[in-house]
């Protein structure tokens, strides 16, 4: 029972929401009532991970064998979350934004400069505090980690070890020269329009390849999801053998 | 008067049904493709039940035969597997097939008794994968190696999780690791803290804009399809081996789809007034209403 009811539920609810997209007049607004339901379990599920981090750091942090790199990692993890969690409960984040003038950077002119701007701001000093200057800078630096990881993972794929990877470094190299104007001025010494040969590559190669792909996963999606219907695929609810 | 009535009912509920498919006629398309993979997934359903196929040949995917090399290599280290599930909810595709794959990661790490570790970025992700843990290793008859902490929740933020699992892995150096799921721009970021940790990267995953950062940083990837076509690779059962055939009949129709439409389309740019013959110009609407996206 503990399998077959989820199994059952899972087909019910797939052939309703199948149902609806090919029948939706017939059917009405069954799949926008089932969204609903998914956000509701959803939220109440957040609790139940939010309990899950705080007991194991709570674990990890008062754990003899915990490294002590990984106990200041857990006691920071509990205090900004409890303290988060305290400063929303009594602060909240206000609605009422004011207006304020503020000094921006103005990134559209060849030298930077700096303007004033008309930016609405949250009062509360204590989510202000938070939000605009903790998590945002945080979050913005490991995006911005990317552009050097870029960097690197370019560096060893465009290694010419093999003829693929051969291949691969030619393409990138006349992909990058024609996006740039020198690409086009050198080569035009010997009168190739690079900027024509990249976007070749771009639209029609790069295009065929992803939409093949594209049109694979679309196949493999409508098998899975037959799957996962008719009780087939049952390991995400534990299969037994 | 009866009869007038019923009639009109079915008269407005046909109203009803075509109305959707005369406003928008790809709708019929899309109908007409799930019923042929339904109809071919239900017939080879039937003789893989009756036993009119014992077996089916399945070409080699290089990241799954990898799988058990890398949980080996790992135990041979004394290092922890890191299982990471993407960063979307339960209701996407990816992350269900990833499941399934992790029924197969953990099963083997109870088998060798390797420490597993998974940091997801959903609570219902969480519970699920608790649970399929948990039974693969009850089914590996090693219940006792399991602890509730080896799938534990981190948070929903994108970044807040690359940096979570970013700290994970500096700290506890794992032998392997498992990217399979749907990922965004956090893909690199975590394929590439792997790589400088000496890890084997498998990854898998249906989103094309992160395959090749998967591919320049990864040691195996399983490439678009091969994500849904894993758990059939890896299980013994014939029910879930047929699966891939009906998947490679679905794929041969469009691609002789592909190959007559755009033959039609080509031919009919270049000779306008072959339009004349009914049947060309009724296979060049059909195919044309294709390519309208």
């Amino acid at each position: 029972m503990k399998r077959e009811l989820p199994l059952f539920i899972t087909a019910i609810t797939g052939l309703v929401i199948i149902f609806n997209y090919f029948l939706p007049e017939v059917t009405g607004q069954i799949t926008e009532i089932i969204r609903k339901w998914v956000i509701v379990i959803s939220s109440f599920a957040i609790i139940l991970g939010i309990l899950n981090l705080l007991i194991i750091s709570l674990r990890k942090t008062v754990e003899p064998i915990t490294h002590i790199d990984d106990r200041i990692a857990n006691i920071v993890l509990i205090l900004s979350l409890i303290i988060t969690i305290i400063i929303g409960m009594v602060y909240k984040v206000d609605p009422n934004y004011t207006s304020e003038f503020k000094l921006v950077l103005d990134k559209s002119s060849v030298i930077p400069l700096i303007n004033f701007e008309f930016q609405k701001v949250d009062n509360n000093v204590f989510t202000n505090v938070i939000f605009y200057s903790i998590y945002n800078p945080l979050s913005a630096a490991m995006f911005s980690l990317l552009a050097f990881f870029i960097a690197s993972a370019s560096y060893r794929a465009f290694r010419a070890r093999n003829m693929e990877a051969t291949l691969l470094l030619l393409a990138a190299s006349i992909v990058i020269l024609g996006r740039v104007p020198i690409g086009d001025y050198l080569f035009g010494l010997i009168g190739l329009k690079i900027s024509v040969v990249s976007e070749y590559i771009t639209a029609v190669i790069n295009a065929a390849a992803q939409r093949a792909i594209l049109i694979a996963v679309g196949i493999g999606t409508i098998i899975i999801s037959l799957k996962l219907l008719f009780g087939i695929e049952k390991s995400h609810i534990g299969k037994s053998e | 008067m009866l009869k007038i009535f019923i009639s009109m009912e079915w008269g407005y509920f046909w109203y009803k049904v075509s109305a959707p498919y005369i406003e928008n006629p790809l709708l019929a398309y899309s109908l007409f493709f799930l019923l042929f993979i339904s109809v071919s997934f239900f017939y080879y359903l039937y003789l893989a039940k009756n036993r009119k196929i014992d077996n089916i040949y399945i070409r080699k995917i290089p990241a799954l035969n990898s799988i058990d090399e890398a949980i080996g290599r790992s135990t041979e280290m004394g290092k922890p597997i890191l299982y990471i599930p993407g960063i979307m909810d339960i209701d996407n595709i990816q992350t269900l097939a990833s499941l399934s794959i992790l029924s197969y990661v953990s099963y083997k790490c109870a088998e060798y008794e390797t420490d597993f570790i998974m940091p997801v970025s959903r609570s219902v992700v969480m519970t699920v994968a608790q649970e399929v843990v948990k039974e693969s290793y009850l089914r590996a008859g090693r219940s006792d190696l399991y602890r509730n902490d080896m799938v534990f929740y981190l948070t929903d933020d994108q970044f807040g999780y690359a940096a979570g699992v970013d700290g994970i892995i500096s700290r506890e150096k794992p032998g392997a690791i498992f990217l399979i799921g749907a990922f965004y721009a956090e893909s690199l970021i975590l394929a590439e803290t792997g790589f400088s940790a000496g890890a084997i990267q498998i990854a898998g995953t249906a989103m094309i804009t992160q395959l090749p950062f998967f591919i320049a940083a990864c040691d195996y990837v399983l490439i678009g399809e091969e994500l849904f076509a894993a758990s059939a690779y890896l299980s013994k059962d014939i029910l879930d081996k047929i699966t891939l055939k009906n998947q490679d009949i679905t794929k041969a129709l469009v691609m002789v789809s592909v190959a007559i439409g755009a033959t039609i389309n080509t031919i009919y740019s270049i000779y306008p007034n072959i339009a004349n013959i009914p049947f060309i110009n009724l296979l060049h609407k059909i195919f044309q209403g294709l390519l309208i996206k």
